[in-house]
C-alpha cells in the first residue's frame, strides 16, 4: 500500500526464498530436530534453557542436558501484610532410579524476589543454606559432592530464574526443598496484584528459524506457507508431554491476604480459587484444587476506594534504618491532553506470540491507533526475526491513514524468531517533528534472551523519548517489561487475557495522555542523610505506584516529595516518624540496591573498573543481607558422608530435630495423587554420580562423537545403483522374463537390507 | 502372457528404488555439507573474533559461537571450535565440553567433536606431533601430542584439573571407521610446549 512497504515486501521475499532453500539446515540445527541423530524413540532431554517450570533435572551422560525428575508436588504459602508479601515454595521430588545423583531444581520466580532461604529434607536429613560468594559456594558444594555428602546450591540465572543443585541424593529417596522469598507489592490503577510464576516462557534463542513473509496489497500480512512449521520452531520441550502423560505437575497454593484495609473485590483472573474471610480486611485464599503449574498464577483484590494512597514501613538491620514508601499518584482534577503526540507502536509477531497473544495484540493496538487524535502523528514497526515498518516516517492520524493502519493490523500473524533489538533501535531513533511529545509504545510478550542488550539500547537512544511497554500473553518476561519501561521512562501494563484488553489499554491510555509527575525529588529533613533507591526517581504516570527505598542511620522527621505535574508544581509531605515495624523491609531495600547497581552496570558509560567496583557494591550488599544474587549463592552442606540406604542410624529420630522456625507441616503435605513414574529409555540416560568419586570418574562426560552418514550414503548411492539398473534392464526390448524377475528380487532384497 | 505388466512393475521398483536411495543419499550427504558449511562460515566468524575481540555469530541467527581454532599444521587440518558440545553446535563444529578448563586456561580443556566429519584428523595424530590453539585473548598456543586412550563413556570421565600445565583432551566416537553408535571414545591428549620453539624476536 507504500512504496516503502512493497520495497520491504520485495526484499522480504527475496530473503525468505533464499532462507527456503536452506529448509533442511533449519531442521537439523534445531536442537533435538537432527533427522538422521533423533530417532523418535530417543528420550527429549532438557537444557536450563528449557526449563518453564519449577522442576528437578537429573544430569545426563549428555553435557548440559537432562531429564526431569518425576515432580510429585508443588506447595506454595504466601503472606501478604500490606505491602510486603513473603512467600515459601515447598515441592517434592523422588529420585527414580537405582543410582545416586545429582539433580538441578530450576524454578521461576518474580524478578523483584529477593531470596533468602534454602532449606532441604533430603531422604531422611534436613539442611539449611548459607549465603556465600558464589565462587566460594560452588567450591564448598564441589568438594562436598566429592566426598560423597548431600549438598545443595542455589543459584541465580536470570533475575527470575534460579537454579538449585542438589548432589549425591540416593536411590529412591525423596527431596524436599524449600526456598523462600520476598517482594514488595504496590496497586496499580487502584487495584493490587500479587503474580506467582508457574512457568518461565521459552525464549527466543536465535536459531535457525525459515519463515516467508508475504505483504497483502491492503496493508501488510505475514502469512506462513512453510508446511512443517512446527518443525522447525525454536524447539521447547512441553514437560507434560515427556515421557506421555506421566510429567503433570500439581500446585496448591495457600494465601493469607491483609492488605491493610477492607477489601473491596478479590479475583483470581488465571484460577479457580476459594476464599475464605476469618475477619474484616483479611482474607485466605486457596486454589479451588489442585492446578497444573501451566501458567502464572495472578491475584488481584482492590478496597473500596477509601483505603490509604501511601504506606511506610520501617526495619533496623545493623544499626541502620531501613525504610520502604509506597506512594499512588493522585488523580488531580481532569486528566487534561498533553501536547500533540508522535506515537511509534512497535509489534512483536514473532512465533511466542501466536495463539491468544496475538489476538490481544492485534486488538490492543487497534484501540491504541483509533484512540490517536487528528494532531497526532504515528507509525508501526511490526518485528520477528525481520521488521517492516508500515511508513518511511510517521504519518498524521488522519482518519484515513487510521483505516489503512486498522486494516493492517487485523491481517497481523505471528511467526518466526524474536529479533528486538533492530526494530527497537529503529522505533528509538529520530526525532519528532515540531513540539510533538514522542512516545514508543511496544507490544510484546518479552520472550528472549538478550534482555540486557536491549535494555543497554534504550539507555542510550532514549533521549527525550518515552517507552511504554505492553505485556501480553499467560507467561510474559515481566523482568524485561518493567526493567524496558523503567529504563524507557516511560509505564507498562499486563494483558493477560482478551477480556481484558479495553480495560488495560485504557489504563494505558491513561498513562500516556495524561501529564506525568515530573522532575520528582525527595527532600529529606535537615541533618538527615540517607540512601534513596531508585536514583534518580522515575516519573510518575497517573494510576502508577512510586516505591522508595530508604537507608540510613537514623531517619526522622519529615520529608517532602516533590515535582512538576506538567506546569505546576506537587508536593507531598511525609512524616517519616510515623513508619510502621515490618520484617523483610530491609532485604527489600537490599534487592532494590542490587538491582539498580545491576542497572548502572549495564549502561554503556560505565568502564571496566567502574564494572568490578559496582561487583564489590553488590556482593556487600547481598552477603550482608544474606540474599541470592548473580554473585552470591547459598549453599547448603550435610556434616556426614551419605551412606548406603537402610543402614542409617537414626532416622526416626529426625522429625525430633526439626531446626527451630521450620514448618514440618509444610514438608508433610499431601500429594494429591500418585508419583509419577519415568521410563526406562529416560532412567538409561541419568548419569550415576559416583559417590566414592575416583578422580577420573568426578570430570565430565565424554559426548557422542559421529554423524554416522556413511553408511546412510552408501546405502543411498546403493538403492540408487540399483533402481538404475533395473530401470535401464526393464526398457531393453529383449528382455526375458526370467531375468526381470530375478532383478526384482534382487531389488526387493536390497530394498530390505 | 505378456511382458508389458512385467516392465512395467520393473520401471516402478526402479523408480522407487532411484528415488528412495537419492532421499537416503541426499540425507546423509547433508550432514558432511553442513560440517564443511558450518566451518567456512565459522572461519569468516573467528576471523571477526580475533578482529574485535568479541564472540561473532557465524550468521546471523546462529546459536553457536567460535571459542578457539585448533589446528594440526602438520596435516593441514584445521576446525573451528564452538563454546558448546551440544548434539546441535556438534554438527556445526567441534565443541569444548563443559565443566573442563575454559580453552587455553590452566588445566585441562576437552574438545569434542565427530570422527567422521571435523576431527577425522585425529586417526592421522602420534604422540609427539604438534596442535595449535588460538583463542581471543591468548594468542597461539602450542601442544605436542602425548598420548591416546580408548575409554568407555559409560565409565569415563574428563579429569577436573582447573590449573596445572595447560592440557588439551580431543575426543571422538571409536572406533573411527565404525558406522554405529557405540560407547567407546577415542580421547586424545596433548600438553602445551613450555618455552616456545622459536625464540621470541
Amino acid at each position: 500500500m507504500t512504496p516503502r512497504i512493497t520495497r520491504l515486501a520485495a526484499a522480504f521475499a527475496a530473503v525468505m526464498a533464499l532462507a527456503q532453500g536452506t529448509a533442511p539446515a533449519q531442521q537439523a540445527g534445531a536442537p533435538g530436530a537432527a533427522p538422521t541423530e533423533t530417532p523418535a524413540a530417543a528420550p527429549a532431554l532438557l537444557t536450563l534453557d528449557d526449563v518453564r517450570t519449577g522442576r528437578l533435572m537429573l544430569r545426563t551422560d549428555e553435557p548440559g542436558k537432562y531429564v526431569p525428575a518425576p515432580l510429585v508436588s508443588t506447595k506454595i504459602d504466601m503472606q501478604i501484610t500490606g505491602t510486603v508479601a513473603r512467600a515459601t515454595v515447598t515441592q517434592r521430588f523422588t529420585n527414580p532410579t537405582e543410582e545416586w545423583v545429582e539433580g538441578i531444581y530450576a524454578f521461576p520466580l518474580p524478578e523483584d524476589s529477593a531470596v533468602d532461604t534454602l532449606r532441604m529434607r533430603i531422604g531422611d536429613r534436613f539442611i539449611e543454606g548459607e549465603i556465600k560468594e558464589r565462587q566460594e559456594a560452588k567450591e564448598i558444594y564441589e568438594a562436598a559432592k566429592a566426598e560423597g555428602k548431600k549438598a545443595a546450591l542455589v543459584e541465580q540465572e536470570r533475575p527470575n530464574l534460579f537454579t538449585n543443585s542438589v548432589a549425591n541424593i540416593g536411590p529412591g529417596e525423596v527431596i524436599v526443598t524449600q526456598i523462600a522469598f520476598q517482594q514488595s507489592l504496590a496497586p496499580k490503577d487502584g487495584r493490587w496484584e500479587v503474580r506467582m510464576p508457574l512457568v518461565v516462557a521459552p525464549r527466543y534463542n536465535p536459531s535457525p528459524v525459515v519463515q516467508v513473509v508475504e505483504f497483502l496489497q491492503d496493508g501488510w500480512g505475514v502469512t506462513d506457507p512453510v508446511p512443517d512449521r512446527d518443525r522447525i520452531e525454536p524447539p521447547v520441550a512441553d514437560p507434560r508431554a515427556e515421557p506421555a502423560g506421566q510429567m503433570r505437575n500439581p500446585v496448591q497454593i495457600d494465601i493469607d491476604l491483609a492488605p491493610g484495609f477492607d477489601i473491596a473485590t478479590l479475583e483470581s483472573p488465571s484460577h479457580e480459587i476459594t476464599v475464605a474471610e476469618p475477619g474484616p480486611g483479611r482474607a485466605r485464599i486457596a486454589l479451588a484444587g489442585p492446578a497444573p503449574a501451566d501458567r502464572d498464577f495472578l491475584l488481584r483484590w482492590a478496597g473500596s476506594g477509601a483505603e490509604p494512597q501511601a504506606a511506610l514501613f520501617a526495619e533496623e538491620k545493623d544499626g541502620q534504618a531501613h525504610m520502604l514508601l509506597m506512594l499512588t499518584a493522585p488523580e488531580l482534577g481532569e486528566a487534561r491532553p498533553v501536547r500533540p503526540r508522535e506515537v511509534i507502536f512497535v509489534q512483536d509477531v514473532s512465533g511466542s506470540m501466536s495463539g491468544e497473544s496475538i489476538e490481544q495484540a492485534r486488538e490492543g493496538l487497534e484501540m491504541a491507533v483509533k484512540r490517536l487524535r487528528p494532531e497526532d502523528a504515528f507509525n508501526i514497526v511490526i518485528f520477528n526475526d525481520q521488521f517492516a515498518v508500515f511508513h518511511d516516517a510517521p504519518v498524521p492520524a488522519s482518519p484515513e491513514n487510521i483505516a489503512a493502519a486498522v486494516t493492517a493490523v487485523r491481517a497481523l500473524e505471528a511467526e518466526g524468531g524474536t529479533e528486538m533489538l533492530p526494530a527497537l533501535d529503529y522505533a528509538l531513533s529520530g526525532a519528532p517533528a515540531g513540539d510533538r511529545l514522542r512516545q514508543v509504545i511496544f507490544l510484546t510478550d518479552g520472550a528472549v534472551g538478550n534482555e540486557a542488550q536491549m535494555l543497554a539500547l534504550i539507555d542510550e537512544k532514549l533521549g527525550e523519548t518515552r517507552l511504554f511497554t505492553v505485556g501480553i500473553g499467560s507467561a510474559p518476561n515481566s523482568y524485561f517489561m518493567s526493567r524496558a519501561a523503567e529504563k524507557g521512562r516511560g509505564a507498562h501494563v499486563y494483558i493477560g487475557d482478551l477480556s481484558e484488553v479495553a480495560e488495560r489499554m485504557t489504563a494505558l491510555f491513561t498513562k500516556i495522555e495524561t501529564p506525568a509527575i515530573t522532575d520528582l525529588e525527595l527532600r529529606l529533613p535537615e541533618g538527615v542523610t540517607a540512601e534513596v533507591l531508585p536514583s534518580p526517581l522515575p516519573d510518575l504516570y497517573a494510576g502508577e505506584p512510586l516505591a522508595v527505598a530508604l537507608r540510613g542511620p537514623e531517619i526522622a522527621g519529615e520529608a517532602v516529595l516533590s515535582g512538576m505535574r506538567g506546569a505546576q508544581p506537587w508536593q507531598v509531605r511525609l512524616p517519616l516518624d510515623r513508619a510502621a515495624e515490618r520484617a523483610g523491609v530491609a532485604k527489600l531495600y537490599a534487592r532494590r540496591r542490587i538491582a539498580s547497581l545491576e542497572a548502572l552496570r549495564l549502561s554503556p558509560a560505565v568502564e571496566v573498573s567502574g564494572m568490578e567496583r559496582l561487583d564489590r557494591e553488590i556482593l556487600d550488599t547481598a552477603l550482608g543481607y544474606g540474599l541470592v544474587s548473580r554473585l552470591t549463592s547459598l549453599v547448603a552442606v550435610d556434616v556426614t558422608p551419605s551412606r548406603p540406604r537402610g543402614t542409617g542410624l537414626a532416622s526416626a529420630e529426625v522429625p525430633l530435630n526439626l531446626p527451630k522456625g521450620w514448618d514440618p507441616e509444610a514438608f508433610l503435605f499431601e500429594t494429591p495423587e500418585a508419583a509419577p513414574q519415568l521410563d526406562r529409555a529416560m532412567l538409561q540416560r541419568i548419569a550415576p554420580q559416583r559417590t566414592q568419586a575416583e578422580a577420573e570418574a568426578a570430570g565430565a562426560p565424554v559426548p557422542k562423537g559421529a554423524l554416522n552418514w556413511r553408511q546412510s550414503l552408501l546405502l543411498g548411492l546403493l538403492l540408487m545403483v540399483t533402481g538404475l539398473f533395473t530401470l535401464v534392464v526393464t526398457r531393453l526390448r529383449r528382455v526375458r522374463r526370467p531375468q526381470v524377475r530375478a532383478i526384482t528380487v534382487t531389488a526387493a532384497d536390497s530394498g530390505r537390507a | 502372457m505378456s511382458r508389458g505388466p512385467l516392465r512395467r512393475a520393473g520401471q516402478l521398483a526402479g523408480a522407487g528404488l532411484m528415488a528412495a536411495g537419492l532421499v537416503l543419499a541426499a540425507e546423509a550427504a547433508y550432514l558432511p555439507a553442513k560440517a564443511k558449511v558450518g566451518q567456512w562460515l565459522l572461519e569468516a566468524a573467528w576471523a571477526e573474533t580475533l578482529e574485535t575481540g568479541r564472540p561473532a555469530r557465524p550468521w546471523s541467527w546462529a546459536d553457536v559461537a567460535p571459542a578457539a581454532r585448533l589446528s594440526a599444521p602438520a596435516l593441514g587440518a584445521a576446525a573451528v571450535v564452538l563454546a558448546s558440545a551440544s548434539g546441535e553446535a556438534m554438527a556445526w563444529g567441534p565443541g569444548h565440553v563443559p565443566g573442563t578448563a575454559p580453552l587455553g586456561t590452566p588445566g585441562l580443556a576437552a574438545v569434542a567433536g565427530h570422527r567422521d566429519t571435523h576431527l577425522a584428523f585425529l586417526a592421522k595424530l602420534r604422540p609427539g606431533d604438534l596442535l595449535a590453539l588460538e583463542t581471543p585473548g591468548g594468542g597461539v598456543q602450542r601442544y605436542r601430542v602425548t598420548r591416546a586412550l580408548v575409554v568407555d563413556s559409560r565409565e569415563w570421565r574428563f579429569p577436573v584439573a582447573l590449573e596445572g600445565p595447560r592440557r588439551l583432551a580431543l575426543a571422538t566416537c571409536w572406533p573411527f571407521d565404525g558406522d554405529e553408535d557405540g560407547p567407546m571414545r577415542f580421547v586424545l591428549f596433548a600438553e602445551e610446549i613450555a618455552a616456545p620453539e622459536t625464540p621470541a624476536a
